[in-house]
């Protein structure tokens, strides 16, 4: 058996040191990320995935790989984006191994996303259908008309054309129009419904 | 928020503004947050070994194919490597012959092998492994079940499912895990199983199999159709073991968190710590678990096929690819060289391609590149690929046998 080596001291010195400084930093401005961006955050995860369970998962998944790529992403102005595309990622990809749907079962809806106290019942109806909309038409809907995204930055997110967007924002409204029942269409003038 | 044109697009905005108008949740803290991320780097680490740890290195140059262990030794305690030649065809029982050096990988649909030919392949698979006359591969459906080919000459000749990706030992043996978590050994005398063979040794074996959580990580180098027993590592819902898949028996590794890597030569690479951002590693006797040495400047990857170094990089390990690419002396742990990509690429995955190179696939600003790493540290870019980097998927264009 060889014997244990005595390490490179001073190696190990300026190796520990210089990871514990860079944890440290990481650690300090990841803080200030959460603290000024997880409640917007929130907001579009439950928004993506229906439900605040699953969006807390769903937050918690994309933040832990942010984390594990902060030293990567240079642009800090980007940060928000790379975020969201995980998100959408992360729940496609419980919903294809229909976890969400066995959760489902169980959930009920909580009282914090709950509809505004001004709301006629329209826009709940409105989110209902958006709701049954299948994860990737959803996640569209919520990046252009939510988040306000172009269409460029929507592609930018989701990894796919401009094109794509386009026909997909086009199907959602369509398929939204045609699950909705005439009174909650908004083009019926508002004495009519 | 601002109107669009089309009333049914403010209709929904407004619809899901007013939804989320007071929700101001803020649940995730620091530390919940960087437990998960410890969680995804463990995971993303045995995935990018195809599912299982090291083991694959020791699994390389097809050159190192052999029943029976090497012929004579050289100046050193080190058994003798077998010289390069053109041809690859093992034959049972047989001991090594010249076997040409190189690595098996994949770049899209086509194989590259080890002698040089290529093969186009069906599928663009997710891992490979060359034993030689046949390469094991596999892929996953929509739904995250893993398919296992088997190839010969570029051709699928079985398809089964499987729990886990095959893990090789680089002696021609290949362990494989079927859906129902029983172990398979894969030799290269065709594809046939095995457990399944006419191979000499005890009488009855007792079926083999994985207890719920365990996920293999490496393989021994005693499992050949005439062992009385073979060692496979894995990490369990108690830590890491190894697991004779001949007689079943479970037996704990101490002091370890992760069995990487076992070498031709009965030596084991173990992670034994993290501690927040580094991680400490050590080299043991399989067999007695005496430490060689332990050193937390560097984690551990596998052993190069004499083993003589290993492959490793930083002790903080990132989820996304490494910093660096370092070699290892087995003997001492000291860092000999290091390979560090271009600025703004990371190395995602590597594996031994011989005694005295890495292959390395890199990402980054330059793209994908495939690239030979010397034990100088210099590096030779073999490979280019235009995939696109995602560093969310990271859906590498270049597979390589035994990756890690």
């Amino acid at each position: 058996m060889q014997a244990v080596p005595r390490p490179h001291t001073g190696v190990v010195a300026r190796g520990v040191s210089g990871a514990r400084s860079r944890e440290q930093r990481r650690d300090e401005e990841f803080t200030d990320y959460l603290h000024a961006r997880q409640p917007a955050l929130m907001r579009t995860a439950y928004l993506l995935t229906g439900d605040l369970h699953t969006a807390e998962d769903v937050l918690q998944t994309a933040l832990a790989k942010l984390y594990l790529a902060w030293d990567k992403v240079h642009d800090r102005g980007a940060t928000d984006a790379y975020v969201r595309r995980i998100m959408v990622n992360e729940h496609n990809s419980l919903w294809r191994r229909g976890w969400k749907r066995r959760e489902r079962a169980t959930e009920t809806l909580p009282d914090a996303a709950a509809p505004h106290q001004h709301d006629d019942g329209t826009g709940d109806a409105l989110w209902q259908l958006v709701r049954s909309l299948p994860p990737k038409a959803r996640a569209v809907v919520v990046l252009r008309y939510y988040e306000q995204l172009t269409e460029a930055e929507t592609a930018d997110v989701l990894g796919i054309s401009v094109g794509t967007v386009k026909s997909q924002c086009s199907r959602a409204l369509a398929a939204l129009r045609d699950r909705a029942p005439a009174d909650l269409d908004p083009r019926t003038p508002e004495v009519d419904r | 928020m601002s109107k669009q044109n089309d009333p049914w697009e403010d209709a929904v905005g407004e619809s899901l503004e007013s939804r989320v108008r007071d929700l101001h949740a803020a649940p995730l803290t620091l530390d919940a947050v960087k437990g998960s991320a410890r969680s995804i780097r463990r995971r993303r680490r045995a995935l990018a070994a195809g599912g299982v740890l090291a083991a694959a290195a020791v699994v390389l140059p097809v050159a190192v194919l052999g029943v029976g262990g090497f012929g004579g030794t050289g100046g050193d305690d080190r058994p003798a490597q077998p010289a390069a030649s053109e041809s690859v065809r093992p034959t049972d029982g047989a001991t090594a012959e010249e076997q040409p050096r190189g690595l098996a990988y994949l770049q899209g649909r086509t194989l590259h092998r080890a002698d040089g030919s290529t093969d186009t392949v069906s599928e663009r698979y997710d891992s490979v492994l060359d034993l030689g006359t046949t390469v094991l591969a596999t892929t996953r459906d929509e739904q995250g079940n893993l398919l296992m080919d088997t190839l010969e000459d570029g051709e699928v000749v079985d398809s089964q499912p499987v729990f886990g990706v095959p893990v090789g030992n680089g002696q021609g043996t290949a362990l494989v895990v079927d859906t129902d978590r029983v172990l398979r050994l894969y030799g290269w005398s065709a594809y046939t199983p095995l457990s399944e063979s006419e191979a000499p040794g005890p009488d009855e074996r007792p079926t083999v199999r994985l207890e719920p959580n365990d996920y293999v990580t490496a393989l021994g180098p005693d499992c050949t159709p005439r062992s009385a027993s073979c060692a496979v590592y894995v990490n369990g819902a108690d830590g890491p073991v190894v697991l004779d898949a001949v007689t079943g028996e479970r037996t704990p590794v101490p002091d370890a968190l992760d069995v990487v890597d076992a070498s031709h030569d009965g030596m084991i690479a173990v992670n034994t710590s993290y501690q927040g951002e580094t991680s400490c590693w050590a080299v043991r006797d399989a067999a007695t678990g005496a430490e060689a040495w332990a050193s937390c400047e560097s984690s551990l990857f596998a052993f190069s096929p004499d083993a003589r170094h290993l492959s490793g990089t930083h002790p903080y390990q990132d989820g996304l690819g490494n910093g660096w690419l370092a070699v290892i002396d087995a003997g001492t742990g000291r860092e000999t060289a290091r390979y560090e990509p271009q600025r703004g690429s990371v190395v995602v995955t590597s594996a031994w391609e011989d005694d005295e190179h890495l292959l390395a696939v890199t990402a980054g600003d330059d793209g994908w590149q495939l690239v030979r790493v010397g034990l100088d540290g210099e590096g030779e870019v073999l490979a280019t690929d235009d995939a696109p980097v995602d560093y969310d998927t990271f859906p590498a264009p270049f597979v390589l046998d035994g990756q890690h």
